[in-house]
């Protein structure tokens, strides 16, 4: 297993796309900084600065990374599939087949580590270019946001992995994963919200759908404000992600120890 | 007693009402080289995946080096393979396609990986990408990737298939030297049934996911090479007959009937000394098939069945 994940490792650094990725989300970054100075510079100088903190809290900065960070995930889940298939190469030697599936998702925790300490360092940098103020904000409040996107980003990382589990192109996964970023599976949700409403039956399908929590989660508040108005407490949406993180893990190990290669 | 390396019992595997494995029961040598021969859609690639652990079987047992399908794991990690196309990351290098797999394996050295670059042939190809390589030279990386944890089985699933001429014989040379060298079964399949004439210790014949025959190649040796075949009434009589014309090489066919290998030609002067001898000859016939035609016949056979 252990040798698995350094595998899996050394092969996500050698990816260019983990890289592009970064680059790509650096640049937008840059962008939303400077049109932040430039809106700040018609205001007046009691006017608040954001801290990295709060530039990280931002919806749109939320889902920008999510957006970057699933369709990295889904290249590389396929990466040993697609293509060459080198998957077949190690694949038959190892104990369980499923190893290859918790070799994946300790690999997609670490990747997320290494995405937010290094657009940590980018926001930083763009602070102190377009701000003139560089401020983390309180470390303590930034850690739990970071935390909490973390568990939520796996999450749905690990719904891309239950999709991966079934395919051998690249094409299918990452559709899931630009579906899951620009949360359109909440419109669907909604869509079934509306039928049950209509058969009238009281029951909400998006209260359970993750994706949509992401650009609403703040700084030093156990509540999420949504954009209907409405408050859901962030114990309640972290709960839903372990759920998602365990049932999709679980499921595609069960598929992946099932399954024929191809 | 033969040494089996793997053995199979009645291996199926079943893809919704179609067998593309049906109960085949396999016998591979220890240290031999064993050609899997048959068309394509005949069962042989999803064979040697279940073989490797790529695939699940339906129904049967696989035996492989004295451990059962219970404890599949310990002979799996035995068993190399390069089934269809090369596995390999075609945007890294030959190294590190090989590191990748030795990390996977435990076994990264730097050393290691430049030995078996150095084994397979690759080991100027410096920083050029796989995506770059030519068939062979995949094919070869291939092979590399598939010993890397020095492996005491190779399952070759048409490893030559595609290949120029150049590249055909890199890859013979490769597989003799595993197999003499380095004392590695192999399994290896393949449609250029001349170019696994010259490697294979023994075969076996799939057709339809049935497996129709194995044999030794001095077996199959005998079944394809030309002989003159004469059906006399008194054997012994015959044999000395034969003796006194200095034909030592034949063997018994039939209840009276003998298979020469030599002197094929010299029916006519053979015929005469039987005669002038007193054993009547009721048939002399020359047979003989080439290994293509040999395969056609075993495989139209049970079509036809």
């Amino acid at each position: 297993m252990i040798n698995l994940i350094r595998m899996d490792l050394y092969r996500m650094v050698r990816m260019k796309s983990i890289y592009i990725t970064f680059i790509i989300y650096s640049f937008i970054m840059a962008m939303m900084t400077s049109v932040m100075s430039f809106s700040l510079s018609f205001e007046s100088e009691s006017s608040h600065v954001p801290t990295v903190a709060e530039v990280q809290e931002a919806g749109m900065v939320q889902l920008l990374m999510g957006l970057f960070m699933f369709i990295f995930a889904a290249t590389f889940l396929m990466s040993d599939v697609a293509g060459g298939g080198f998957v077949k190469s190690y694949l038959g030697q190892v104990k369980h087949r499923f190893y290859r599936i918790i070799s994946k998702f300790v690999c997609l925790c670490i990747y997320i580590v290494g995405f937010f300490a290094a657009s940590t360092i980018v926001q930083t940098v763009m602070c102190g270019l377009f701000l003139d103020r560089v401020e983390i904000g309180d470390i303590g409040d930034y850690v739990v946001l970071l935390g909490r996107i973390f568990v939520m980003y796996l999450a749905l990382m690990c719904v891309i992995l239950f999709a991966s589990a079934f395919v051998k192109g690249l094409v299918w996964p990452v559709i899931v994963a630009v579906l899951l970023g620009m949360q359109f599976p909440e419109v669907i949700t909604m869509l079934i919200d509306l039928l049950l409403k209509w058969a009238k039956i009281d029951f909400s399908v998006t209260k359970y759908e993750l994706a949509h929590y992401i650009p609403n989660l703040q700084l030093g508040s156990s509540q999420l404000v949504l954009s209907d108005n409405t408050t859901t407490d962030v114990s309640f949406v972290m709960i839903l992600a372990v759920c998602y993180i365990v049932i999709f893990t679980v499921a595609s190990c069960i598929v992946y120890e099932k399954r024929d290669i191809v | 007693m033969e040494e089996y390396l793997i053995t199979t019992d009645r291996l199926t595997k079943q893809f919704g009402k179609h067998k593309a494995v049906n109960e085949v029961s396999m016998h591979i040598r220890k240290g031999s080289v064993y050609g899997f021969i048959g068309k394509n859609g005949a069962g042989k690639t999803t064979f040697m995946k279940i073989i490797c652990g790529l695939a699940n079987k339906t129904s049967g047992s696989i035996t492989a080096f004295g451990e059962t399908d219970a404890n599949s794991a310990n002979y799996r990690k035995k068993i190399g393979c390069l089934i269809e196309a090369p596995g390999i990351f075609t945007d890294m290098t030959a190294f590190q396609n090989v590191k990748a797999k030795c990390l996977a394996a435990g076994v990264y050295s730097k050393e290691y990986v430049d030995g078996l670059l150095a084994l397979v042939g690759l080991a100027d190809v410096g920083k050029k990408k796989a995506k770059n390589f030519s068939l062979g030279m995949r094919q070869r990386l291939g092979i590399a990737l598939a010993l890397v944890g020095d492996p005491e089985m190779l399952v070759l699933d048409e490893p030559i298939n595609g290949l120029d001429p150049q590249g055909i014989v890199e890859v013979r040379e490769i597989i003799h030297k595993l197999a003499t060298e380095r004392k590695i079964t192999i399994l290896i399949s393949s449609h250029i049934l001349d170019e696994l004439s010259r490697i294979a210790t023994d075969y076996g014949i799939i057709n339809n996911g049935v497996l129709i025959k194995e044999m030794t190649a001095e077996e199959l040796q005998n079944a394809c090479s030309e002989s003159l075949n004469i059906t006399v009434d008194d054997l012994e009589a015959a044999k000395r007959v034969l003796g006194e014309m200095g034909i030592t090489s034949y063997r018994l066919i039939g209840e009276n009937t003998l298979a020469l290998s030599e002197r094929i030609d010299e029916s006519a002067s053979i015929n005469s000394e039987l005669v002038r001898a007193g054993v009547m000859v009721s048939e002399l016939s020359k047979r003989g098939e080439a290994l293509e035609d040999y395969y056609i016949r075993l495989t139209g056979g049970v079509a036809n069945d």
